[in-house]
C-alpha cells in the first residue's frame, strides 16, 4: 500500500502545501513497496442543530427542497439542498427514520449531547463514538480526535458545543477557531526541542501546585460546591494529561505544513456574511483534511451549528431567518426553501470534506476510501427527535456499500452507529442501545 | 408553573396550589381526578395498558403526581403525541372533544413546568459560580491596571438561561481545559504588560505642524516636508530607521489661518487607494525594532467652529499603509472649543500586528454617529448631506489642526503604574518583600484576606520557580498567574454550612456580591476598608456602599448590562435589518444605535430613581444624535444618549415603543407579531408561553394569500394550535402599526418577483392594512399599542412589577429564581414600596434584603 506522493510531492490546496519528507517514518506510506500495513481508517463526524425541511407530500417545494430524497432505493434523486453531493451519489447512502428512543423527551433542542452517544435524556451522558475510534489508535496519532465547532459558547452540559464525549461522558472542549487548531496540529515551536522539554518540565509544576490548590479547596466547600469545581479539577487533570502528550510526541517526526494563514474568521460571530461564513467553514474543513492527509488524527467532529442558546443568527448570513426562526416560519410560503437553501450552505460543507479527502491520493485510492463521514442532526421537522437526517459517505474500503435511500420507519439510530463501528473492527453490538445491524450497508 | 395560560387562571391557579414546606407547590392531583384520569380511561387505556401495549407504552401506570413521581418521561410522550392530534389515532372510534383534548394538555403543561423548576431547586442556595466571560474581563483590567491586553480573547461566552436569557446564570456555566488554558494564557499576558523589568523601552516621537516655506530635509533631527507642512521625528532607538521608515505626509493640504483644514469626509473607500476623502494621512514605518509593548498615543492639537446644529467631530484611525486604508478606529471627540486644545486618543500599540507593512494614521473630521462603513449606500450618505433640491443652506462646521504628536510606545511614567501598583516598595528580591506583594495582591485578587499558610504556599511556589525564569520580576510574572487561575480568584467561593437552609454571607462575600453586582468588578480599597473594620454587614453600612457603588459611573455596567439582560437585546444578534425594505437607513449602524437606546433608557430610569411605571410610560425619550436622526427630532450635543421630552417628538416613552424591541422581535422585513407576544409575555410578565410542540403542523400553501392577521386567525384555528396561540396573538398584534425598524406605519409592505420575457426580474411591492386591534385573554379590548400600554400600566401592573423583582434578583445573584425563594422575593417587594417604589430605590431594598446577605 502506498501514498501516491512521491517525496516532497505538494499537496495542492486552498490554503496550504505540506511537504511530506516524514513518510517514510508512517510504515504503511514509504516509498512504493515499501509500506505494509493498510492506510488508517477514520472517523468524520459533521453536523448542524434545529432540523432540516422535510415538506410533505403534494407540497410544490417536496422535491426541490426535501432533505431526505422522496423516494427510496437506488433511484433517489438529489434535492437542490445536496447540490453539492452530486458527483458522491453513488458513494453515499441516505438513512431515514431512525432515532435514540431514550433521547426522544429531551426532543430536538435537548437530544443534542447524546446524538453520538445514544444515552438517555438528562441521564449521565456515555462515551461517543468517535471518542470510542479514536481511542483505539490513540497512541499512534499526535492529535487522535479533532473537535470543532461552529459555536463561540463554552455550552453546558445538555446543550454543548459539540458532540464528543469522552469516556467519563464528559464534553470534549471544542475549538471554534481554526487557526488555533492548525497551529495546534502544524504549529513550529522554533525553540529547541530541549527547551521545550524544560517547559513542558515547568507547566508541569504549574499545573501540580494548582491541582493541590484546588484540592484543598474542594475539601473545605459543602458538597454542592464540590460539584462544580469537580469540573475545574478535571481540567487540571486533563490538562496534565495534555502535557503529558506532547511531551512523548516531543522526540517524533511530525509532517512540515506551510500554510499561508491570512485573517481567517475566528468564529461565526465575526463573519459578516456568507462568503466569509463558507470560508470559515472551509478553514475548518481544510484542517481536517491536512490532519488526515498527514495522519495527525484519525476522528473529526464538526458541529457547524450546535442547536438553539448558539449562535443561532449564523443562517441570516445566507440571506434566509435564524436558525431557529427558520424551524417555525411554517407561515411563510417560502418556509421550506427559506429553511433549505440554510440546510444546502450545511450541505455544501460536506460536499466541500467529501471532495478534498477524495482528492487526496493514498495507495491506489483516496483518503475517502478510507473515511467514513457521517453527516446529520439529531433533529427532523420542528424540533421533533425522530427521524434523524442521517447521511453516510464513503469509507468503502473500509465495508461499506452506498447508492441507496434506506428507509426504517420507527428504527434505531444506535443500529446505524453500531454497524459504522464494525468497520473499524469495534464489536460492540450494543452501543447506543443498539438492537441489530444495518446490513444493508454493509459491502459483505 | 406552567405558565401557558393567561393572566386570571394563572393567579387563580397561583392561588389555588397547595405549598409544601420548602415552599414547592404540591402536584394538581384535583385535576387530574376529575378531568385527566377519566379522558385516559376512556381513550387511551385500550391499547396502552397491561394488557394491549401498543408502541410499548403503557398510561395506566403513569404516576399522576408528576412533580414527585418517576413517570415524567411517559408523561412526556403523553404531551407530544396529543397535543400534535397524532394519539387517539384519528381513525381510531373513540376521540376526545376538543374541550377534553385542551383540559388534558393544560393540566399536563403546567404539572411539567413546575416538575422541572422542583428538580432544578436548590434550596436558593445556587451552584457556586464561577465569573462570567465579562467579570472576568473587568476584573483584570482592574486588577493589573492593564487596558491594552485583550482579556477576553479564547475565553467562550456563556450560554443563555433557556428561561431567563441570562448570561450568567451559574446552572449554566462550565470550566474545562479551555478555560484553564485561557485563563493561564492570559493572565501571563498581563503580567508582561503589567510588571515591567529594565528602563523604558526605545521608541519615537514625531510632531507634525503646518510651517509654510520651502523644503528644508536636513539636520539633526530628521524633516519631511509636503505642501507647507513639516514633520519632524525625534527617534530613541538602537539602530538606524530607514528612510521609507520616517513618517510623513500623503496627499495634499490645505491651510487656513495657518492650520491644517480638515474637511468632513462620510465614508471610506477600501482598496482603491486613491479616493480617501479628506484629511490628514500620515505615513509611519512598520517599526519591527519597537517591541510591541505599551500604547501608541496621538495627541492633536485642534480647534473647532460650529455651524448651526452642526459639531467639528474629530476622528482618528490607524489603517495599513499598503492600501492607505482605516481598519482599526482608535477615538473620537467634539470639538466645540476656538482655541487651539489638545486632545489625547491612545491604543494598544501590540494590536498594529502588521509587521510587513507600515502604518497610517488618519486624523479626519467625520459625522460622530457614521460608523465609516466602506458598504454605506449613496442613500445613507443623502442622509448626512444637505438635501440639493430643497436648496437647504449647506452647513459647514470647520476643523482646524494647529499640531499633532505620535508617540510609540507611550508611557505616562517609568515604571508604569500598574508596576507600582502591583510591587510597591518592596524589593522583589527577598522573601518578605514578595510575602507582602503576595498577600496584598492575592487580597485583591481573592476578594478576602489570605491566611498566612496560603502567601507561605505561593512564597515556595515562587521560590521553587525562580530557577526556571531569567529574574525576579519573570518569575513574579508567573507566581502572581498562578494566584489568577486558583479558584479563590474564578469562583465566587461563598462558604455555605451543608444542610443548612440559608447561610448568611460573610463580609468579604457579601462584598464580592455586591461589588460585582452594582460595578461589575472586584471590591474596591473603599469596600474592603468596609469588610475589615466590620462595618459593611450591618444595615446602614450595607446601604451607604451600595448607594456609593451606585452613585459611582461604573455602576453603567450593572445598568446597561441588566437593561440587556431584562430586554432581552442579545436577541438583536439574529436580526438584521433588509436595506432592501427600509432603504433610508445605514443597517448595521442602525441597529447598534438601536440596542444602546434601550439599554440607556432602562438605566436613565433607574439613575432618576423613577417609579417602575416609568419604565412602560415615560414622559422623555433617551436618543442620542444616531437616534434622534432616525426620529426625525433636533439633533443632541455630543456623543451621548441623553434624555429629551417625549411631548413635540411624535414618538412615546417606555420600552414597549423602543425600536430595539421592534427590531429584536422581527424578521428584518416584517413585524413578528408573535415573536413581539411571546416577548411581552416572557420579558415583563414572567409568563413564557410554552415552546412550540415538535413536529407543529405547518401551514398549508394556499395560506400565501391572506395577510399576516388572517393567517394567524388561521394557524389558530387548527385544533393542535389554538390552545397556544389564543394566549399569545392578542398581545403582539397591537404592536402592528410599528415597522421591524420602530418607525410608525399605515401599511405593512411586502414585495414579490415578477419575471419578464427576458429573464429580467422586477419587484413588485405591495401593502396591506394594519390590523392592531385585539381582545387579551382576560377580555380587555386593545386597540393599538397606547392601549396595551395602559394595560400594562394597570391591570398587568402588579405581574410586571413582580416580574421585575424576579428578574433583578435573578441577575444580581446570577441564578434563576425558585420556589423556594418566594417569600423573601415578597419581603424585597414590600421594603421596594416601604422605601417610596423607585427603582433605584428597588436596587437599595434587594441589596438589603435577606434574599441577597445570605446563601
Amino acid at each position: 500500500m502506498t501514498l501516491r506522493l512521491d517525496r516532497r510531492t505538494v499537496l495542492k490546496s486552498a490554503a496550504a502545501t505540506i511537504a511530506l519528507p516524514w513518510l517514510d517514518a508512517m510504515g504503511w506510506a514509504g516509498e512504493p513497496g515499501s509500506g505494509p500495513a493498510a492506510p488508517p481508517a477514520r472517523f468524520v463526524s459533521m453536523n448542524f442543530g434545529l432540523g432540516v425541511p422535510l415538506p410533505p407530500p403534494g407540497h410544490a417545494h417536496r422535491d426541490a427542497w426535501s432533505w431526505f430524497p422522496t423516494r427510496t432505493g437506488r433511484d433517489y434523486v438529489l434535492s437542490e439542498i445536496h447540490r453539492s453531493l452530486a458527483p458522491f451519489r453513488d458513494r453515499m447512502t441516505f438513512i431515514s427514520g431512525t432515532d435514540h428512543r431514550l433521547a426522544r423527551p429531551g426532543g430536538g433542542h435537548g437530544g443534542t449531547a447524546v446524538w453520538l452517544t445514544g444515552a438517555e435524556f438528562l441521564g449521565k451522558n456515555t462515551i461517543s463514538i468517535d471518542s470510542l475510534i479514536a481511542d483505539r489508535t490513540a497512541q499512534e496519532v499526535f492529535l487522535p480526535s479533532l473537535v470543532l465547532t461552529g459555536s463561540s459558547r463554552s455550552g453546558s452540559t445538555i446543550a454543548p458545543p459539540a458532540r464528543t464525549f469522552d469516556a467519563r461522558g464528559q464534553a470534549v472542549p471544542a475549538q471554534c477557531d481554526p487557526r488555533k487548531t492548525f497551529e495546534l496540529l502544524f504549529g513550529r515551536d522554533a525553540k529547541s526541542i530541549e527547551r521545550q522539554r524544560a517547559q513542558i518540565a515547568r507547566e508541569h509544576s504549574v499545573i501540580d501546585f494548582n491541582l493541590r490548590q484546588a484540592k484543598e479547596l474542594h475539601a473545605q466547600l459543602g458538597s454542592a460546591d464540590r460539584q462544580r469545581l469537580d469540573q475545574h479539577l478535571e481540567a487540571i487533570r486533563d490538562t496534565e494529561k495534555n502535557l503529558k502528550r506532547a511531551e512523548s510526541w516531543l522526540d517524533k517526526p511530525r509532517p512540515t505544513v506551510d500554510a499561508k494563514i491570512d485573517p481567517w474568521p475566528s468564529g461565526t460571530s465575526t463573519c459578516k456574511d456568507r462568503t466569509q461564513l463558507e470560508r470559515y467553514f472551509a478553514n475548518h474543513i481544510e484542517t481536517i483534511a491536512l490532519a488526515f492527509a498527514t495522519d495527525s488524527s484519525r476522528t473529526a467532529q464538526f458541529t457547524m451549528q450546535p442547536e438553539v442558546n448558539h449562535n443561532e443568527h449564523i443562517s441570516t448570513l445566507c440571506g434566509v431567518l435564524d436558525t431557529h426562526g427558520l424551524s417555525h416560519d411554517s407561515g411563510n410560503p417560502d418556509y421550506y426553501k427559506n429553511w433549505g437553501i440554510w440546510c444546502q450552505c450545511m450541505s455544501d460543507q460536506v460536499g466541500l470534506l467529501a471532495k478534498r479527502l477524495s482528492e487526496l491520493k493514498e495507495g491506489d485510492g483516496t483518503v475517502l476510501d478510507n473515511t467514513i463521514i457521517l453527516f446529520g442532526s439529531q433533529t427532523s421537522d420542528v424540533h421533533w427527535s425522530q427521524n434523524y437526517p442521517t447521511l453516510v459517505i464513503g469509507g468503502e474500503k473500509l465495508g461499506l456499500k452506498h447508492g441507496r435511500h434506506l428507509r426504517y420507519p420507527d428504527g434505531n439510530f444506535g443500529n446505524v452507529l453500531a454497524t459504522l463501528l464494525t468497520c473499524y473492527g469495534i464489536n460492540e453490538p450494543q452501543f447506543a442501545h443498539a438492537d441489530g445491524k444495518i446490513t444493508e450497508l454493509l459491502a459483505v | 408553573m406552567r405558565r401557558s395560560y393567561f393572566l386570571v387562571a394563572f393567579v387563580a391557579i397561583l392561588a389555588l396550589v397547595a405549598t409544601t414546606a420548602a415552599g414547592e407547590p404540591a402536584a394538581d392531583l384535583a385535576t387530574y381526578r376529575q378531568h385527566v384520569k377519566p379522558l385516559l380511561d376512556r381513550t387511551c387505556v385500550e391499547c396502552h395498558s397491561a394488557k394491549v401495549q401498543k408502541g410499548n407504552f403503557r398510561v395506566d401506570n403513569l404516576d399522576p403526581d408528576i412533580v414527585h413521581g418517576k413517570t415524567l418521561h411517559g408523561w412526556e410522550e403523553v404531551l407530544n403525541k396529543t397535543q400534535v392530534l397524532e394519539m387517539p389515532p384519528p381513525k381510531h372510534a373513540i376521540q376526545p372533544t376538543s374541550d377534553e383534548r385542551q383540559k388534558l394538555l393544560s393540566w399536563l403543561r403546567q404539572e411539567l413546568r413546575l416538575a422541572a423548576k422542583v428538580h432544578s431547586s436548590t434550596g436558593g442556595q445556587g451552584a457556586m459560580r464561577r465569573l462570567t466571560r465579562t467579570e472576568y474581563v473587568q476584573s483584570m483590567k482592574d486588577l493589573l491596571g492593564v487596558t491594552i491586553v485583550d482579556f477576553g480573547q479564547g475565553f467562550p461566552e456563556e450560554n443563555r438561561n433557556r428561561e431567563t436569557g441570562f448570561a450568567n446564570d451559574s446552572r449554566e456555566m462550565s470550566f474545562n481545559t479551555t478555560h484553564l488554558a485561557v485563563l493561564l494564557d492570559r493572565a501571563r499576558a498581563g503580567l508582561a504588560e503589567a510588571l515591567v523589568t529594565g528602563g523604558k523601552p526605545p521608541g519615537l516621537k514625531a510632531t507634525l505642524k503646518p510651517a509654510p516655506g520651502r523644503n528644508n530635509n536636513d539636520g539633526e533631527v530628521r524633516k519631511h516636508r509636503t505642501n507647507d507642512v513639516l514633520v519632524e521625528t525625534v527617534f530613541d532607538l538602537p539602530i538606524k530607521v530607514p528612510w521609507h521608515e520616517e513618517p510623513q505626509l500623503n496627499g495634499s493640504i490645505t491651510l487656513l489661518d495657518g492650520a491644517i483644514v480638515l474637511p468632513r469626509v462620510f465614508r471610506d473607500m477600501i482598496g482603491s487607494g486613491a479616493v480617501m476623502g479628506g484629511g490628514v494621512r500620515w505615513h509611519m514605518g512598520a517599526y519591527k525594532v519597537i517591541p510591541r509593548i505599551g500604547e501608541l498615543r496621538v495627541v492633536a492639537k485642534v480647534s473647532g467652529r460650529p455651524d448651526g446644529d452642526q459639531i467639528p467631530n474629530l476622528r482618528v484611525d490607524i489603517g495599513r499603509a499598503e492600501n492607505e486604508s482605516p481598519h482599526q478606529f482608535v477615538g473620537q471627540a467634539l470639538v466645540t472649543s476656538a482655541t487651539p486644545t489638545e486632545i489625547e486618543f491612545r491604543m494598544p500599540w501590540q494590536l498594529l500586528a502588521l509587521p510587513d507593512h507600515g502604518h497610517v494614521i488618519f486624523i479626519r473630521q467625520t459625522e460622530p454617529d457614521l460608523l465609516m462603513d466602506p458598504l454605506a449606500t449613496p442613500a445613507m450618505e443623502a442622509r448626512y448631506l444637505p438635501d440639493q433640491k430643497k436648496k437647504t443652506t449647506k452647513l459647514n462646521p470647520i476643523l482646524l489642526l494647529h499640531e499633532a504628536t505620535v508617540e510609540i510606545p507611550y508611557y505616562a511614567s517609568w515604571p508604569p503604574p500598574s508596576h507600582v501598583a502591583i510591587v510597591g516598595n518592596d524589593s522583589v528580591d527577598d522573601a518578605e518583600g514578595v510575602k507582602r506583594i503576595l498577600a496584598r495582591f492575592m487580597q485583591r485578587a481573592w476578594r478576602r484576606p489570605p491566611t498566612s499558610a496560603e502567601v507561605e504556599t505561593f512564597l515556595d511556589f515562587h521560590q521553587r520557580m525562580r530557577a526556571h525564569f531569567p529574574g525576579p520580576i519573570e518569575t513574579l510574572r508567573e507566581t502572581l498567574a498562578n494566584v489568577l487561575i486558583n479558584p479563590n480568584f474564578v469562583y465566587f467561593t461563598e462558604p455555605v454550612r451543608d444542610g443548612a437552609e440559608r447561610t448568611p454571607l460573610n463580609a468579604w462575600a457579601l462584598a464580592s456580591r455586591l461589588s460585582f453586582g452594582l460595578t461589575g468588578t472586584l471590591p474596591d480599597p473603599v469596600l474592603h476598608d468596609a469588610c475589615a473594620k466590620g462595618v459593611l454587614i450591618s444595615d446602614a453600612g450595607l446601604r451607604h456602599e451600595a448607594e456609593r457603588l451606585l452613585a459611582d459611573p461604573c455602576s453603567d455596567r450593572f445598568l446597561l448590562g441588566f437593561a440587556d439582560a431584562y430586554l432581552g437585546l442579545h436577541a438583536l444578534d439574529n436580526v438584521n435589518i433588509n436595506p432592501e425594505f427600509f432603504t433610508a437607513v445605514e443597517p448595521g449602524l442602525l441597529k447598534e444605535a438601536m440596542r444602546d437606546e434601550a439599554r440607556h433608557f432602562v438605566a436613565t430610569v433607574f439613575r432618576k430613581n423613577l417609579p417602575s411605571a416609568s419604565l412602560i410610560n415615560a414622559d422623555f425619550l433617551v436618543v442620542d444624535r444616531r437616534m434622534a436622526r432616525q426620529y426625525g427630532i433636533p439633533l443632541v450635543p455630543g456623543n451621548d444618549f441623553v434624555a429629551v421630552p417625549e411631548a413635540g417628538s411624535g414618538r412615546q416613552g417606555g420600552i414597549l415603543h423602543l425600536s430595539a424591541v421592534h427590531l429584536m422581535n422581527s424578521t428584518g422585513e416584517h413585524s413578528h407579531p408573535i415573536k413581539r407576544a411571546v416577548w411581552f409575555r416572557r420579558n415583563l410578565l414572567d409568563q413564557p408561553p410554552g415552546d412550540p410542540p415538535p413536529a407543529v403542523p405547518s401551514v398549508p400553501e394556499d395560506f400565501s394569500g391572506l395577510s399576516l392577521t388572517q393567517r394567524l386567525i388561521a394557524h389558530r384555528n387548527k385544533d393542535a394550535c389554538r390552545d397556544c396561540h389564543a394566549s399569545i396573538d392578542p398581545y403582539g398584534l397591537p404592536f402592528e402599526r410599528y415597522d421591524p425598524t420602530g418607525l410608525p406605519r399605515n401599511e405593512a409592505r411586502s414585495r414579490y418577483f415578477v419575471f419578464d420575457m427576458s429573464g429580467g426580474r422586477h419587484t413588485v411591492w405591495t401593502g396591506q392594512a394594519i390590523e392592531c386591534t385585539s381582545t387579551l385573554p382576560d377580555g380587555t379590548a386593545v386597540n393599538g399599542l397606547d392601549d396595551l400600554r395602559k394595560y400594562l400600566g394597570s391591570a398587568a401592573k402588579e405581574r410586571f412589577d413582580h416580574s421585575l423583582v424576579n428578574r433583578l434578583a435573578s441577575y444580581l445573584l446570577g441564578r434563576t429564581m425558585e420556589f423556594s425563594d418566594q417569600s423573601l422575593l415578597d419581603d424585597v417587594a414590600k421594603r421596594w414600596t416601604a422605601a417610596g417604589g423607585g427603582t433605584r430605590d428597588l436596587v437599595i431594598a434587594l441589596v438589603l434584603s435577606p434574599l441577597f446577605r445570605t446563601r
